[in-house]
């Protein structure tokens, strides 16, 4: 395999630090307590390898994630700005994007944010009874008032956002409520994820045979509310679904960005990198060793491709997505999922169906396809 | 003496303080807050998911506040039997969601009880507060306050009266029967 059978890179993550202020009781970081931070040494390494790999050859995303990306010295992401713009003179290549917890976010972050054009995600869980209960800090205090706070300021400086919102069990009752939340607070655009089983993170409050009804229950009355609004909120489930639905079916060879070879790329705070799905990043297996293939200082993406560590993932990788378009009818549309998914639930790469699965992919296509008809029928 | 009935939170309804601060108990100086022992016999920690269970108990839930907010534009704009009957159907819809079901044909009435007045008991399955000001119902031994949006499902048998307010604001309910 050679650089130009990968890629192109669609997103790159850097994760600057492991550490996060706070300590959701569902966070898949196993390192989050570690206060390690990437140096500006080390950042410019990384720009200076994804753009020597041969792997940039469209725009791709540059998102800022894993832990808390507010922990780090404002004039972090300025010295960043002046690094990319080396590499992309003319600002087309690369767009930005950060995702927080919002618990930092102030007029000064605001500024930067700002200037710097990035994208901002605030991950946030709804009204206080839901939020709270698992979005905490060390010493076990509900978070929501710091966050929304965050996000009064970003609004004051009209600084567009997304919210992420973890559903775990709970919420899955609570649409109407999720609903009057956003209105409140002037959140317009929404993703949801579910609860996932990854990492310390080993069980889930979704898993269960009553879940995916339920979730299709939750979605379902959650987008009729959204999509009656005035104007209509986003939600990027109805949104990718309803997209995935009208858009070109998946098929033989067919990857996504998740499963397909460095379409993704990774980056820790000590230069340690990985493809595929994030999450992957500092976990490792009996059968694979660590998913980190490699060190942005000592190397090349070609010694990576031709090694057996990345080949034998990818093998494994090829062949759970192989086995999904086999026996999945959902498959030409979500192209087999990711694998980190595969990995945290099954226990290996080279398997089928999750829970994620059945949640954010198949009750996500299956409520979107049912407004698509009800729509259409109604027109 | 006749037996105070239980008072719980519905399930899939939050409600803040909710039900250890709105619940008052009869004595002989009048109205007082629960004590400790009868707490645990009329403020179940944890309900029952089984119907009869549920079907013994007042259940208190809320109204989001898009319904309320979408009952007082109708208002506003001037109501129109069509609009009560679409945002009825509205409050049925959410209900059934939240596995509350009303009754099958059950009647929703919105009644504006001022001083003095009277809401008919019998039939009575739910109560919801639709005003700002909290409203007080009255069942065997206890009093039991809806603040701005929540409701009381009522239990199985047993009836309950609306107590009427005291200022000249009416107060204004969603009141919702069993089917004759």
């Amino acid at each position: 395999m050679t650089g130009a059978d990968v890629g192109p890179l669609e997103l790159l993550v850097i994760q600057p630090t492991p550490f996060c202020n706070l300590d959701c009781s569902y966070c898949y970081l196993p390192d989050r307590q570690n206060t390690r931070k990437m140096s500006l040494e080390m950042l410019e390494r990384a720009f200076d390898w994804v753009f020597a790999s041969g792997l940039v050859r469209q725009p791709f995303t540059l998102l800022w994630h894993a832990g808390e990306p507010l922990v780090m010295p404002l004039a972090f992401y300025d010295h960043a700005a002046a690094l990319l713009a080396r590499h992309d003179p003319e600002g087309t290549l690369v767009t930005q994007s950060l995702q927080t917890n919002g618990t930092l976010i102030d007029a000064e972050w605001c500024e930067l944010i700002r200037r710097l054009k990035i994208h901002i995600g605030v991950s946030v869980d709804g009204p206080a009874f839901l939020h709270d209960s698992r979005r905490r800090t060390r010493q076990g205090a509900g978070t929501l008032d710091r966050v929304l706070a965050g996000i009064e300021c970003l609004h004051a400086h009209d600084i567009p956002l997304h919210v992420i919102t973890v559903l775990t069990g709970e919420a899955l009752a609570y649409p109407d409520e999720l609903f009057d939340f956003y209105m409140e607070n002037g959140i317009a655009d929404i993703a949801f994820n579910v609860e996932e089983i990854e990492g310390p993170n080993t069980s889930s409050s979704l898993q269960g045979d009553a879940t995916p009804e339920r979730f299709r229950r939750f979605l379902s009355r959650f987008l009729d509310l959204a999509l009656s609004a005035d104007p209509p909120l986003r939600v990027r489930e109805f949104e990718c679904s309803a997209g995935a639905a009208l858009g070109k079916r998946l098929g033989h060879g067919d990857r996504i960005q998740e499963n397909k070879p460095f379409a993704i790329v990774n980056v820790g705070c000590d230069g340690d990198f990985s493809t595929y799905y994030p999450e992957l990043l500092g976990i490792e297996s009996l059968r694979h060793g660590r998913f980190a293939l490699g060190h942005i200082e000592r190397d090349s993406l070609a010694s990576v491709l031709s090694s057996r560590r990345f080949l034998g993932l990818d093998e494994e990788i090829a062949h759970g997505v192989e086995m999904c378009r086999q026996q999945c009818r959902y498959f030409a549309f979500c192209g087999g999922g990711p694998p980190g998914n595969k990995f945290f639930e099954n226990g290996t790469f080279a398997s089928t169906e999750t829970m994620f699965c059945r949640l954010h992919t198949q009750a996500c296509l299956d409520v979107a396809l049912d407004k698509l008809e009800r729509s259409k029928a109604s027109v | 003496m006749t037996e105070a009935v239980s008072v719980a939170v519905a399930p899939d309804f939050h409600l803040p303080d909710a039900p250890f601060g709105r619940v008052l108990i009869a004595d002989s100086a009048g109205w007082r807050p629960l004590c400790d022992n009868e707490r645990s016999a009329i403020v179940p920690q944890r309900v029952a998911l089984d119907p009869p269970n549920l079907n013994r108990q007042l259940l208190l839930f809320a109204l989001p506040v898009h319904l309320r907010s979408a009952f007082w534009g109708m208002m506003e704009q001037g109501h129109a039997d069509g609009d009560f009957d679409a945002f009825a159907s509205e409050v049925a819809q959410f209900l059934d969601f939240k596995q509350l079901p009303p009754p099958k044909g059950a009647v929703f009435e919105l009644v504006l009880n001022g001083p003095g007045g009277m809401v008919e008991p019998r039939g009575l399955w739910a109560v919801i507060n639709l005003g700002d000001d909290p409203v007080v119902m009255s069942l065997p031994r206890l009093r039991v306050c809806l603040r701005a949006g929540e409701g009381g499902r009522l239990p199985e048998e047993i009836l309950a009266e609306v107590v009427p307010p005291e200022s000249n604001a009416p107060d204004v309910l969603l009141l919702v029967r069993r089917p004759a």
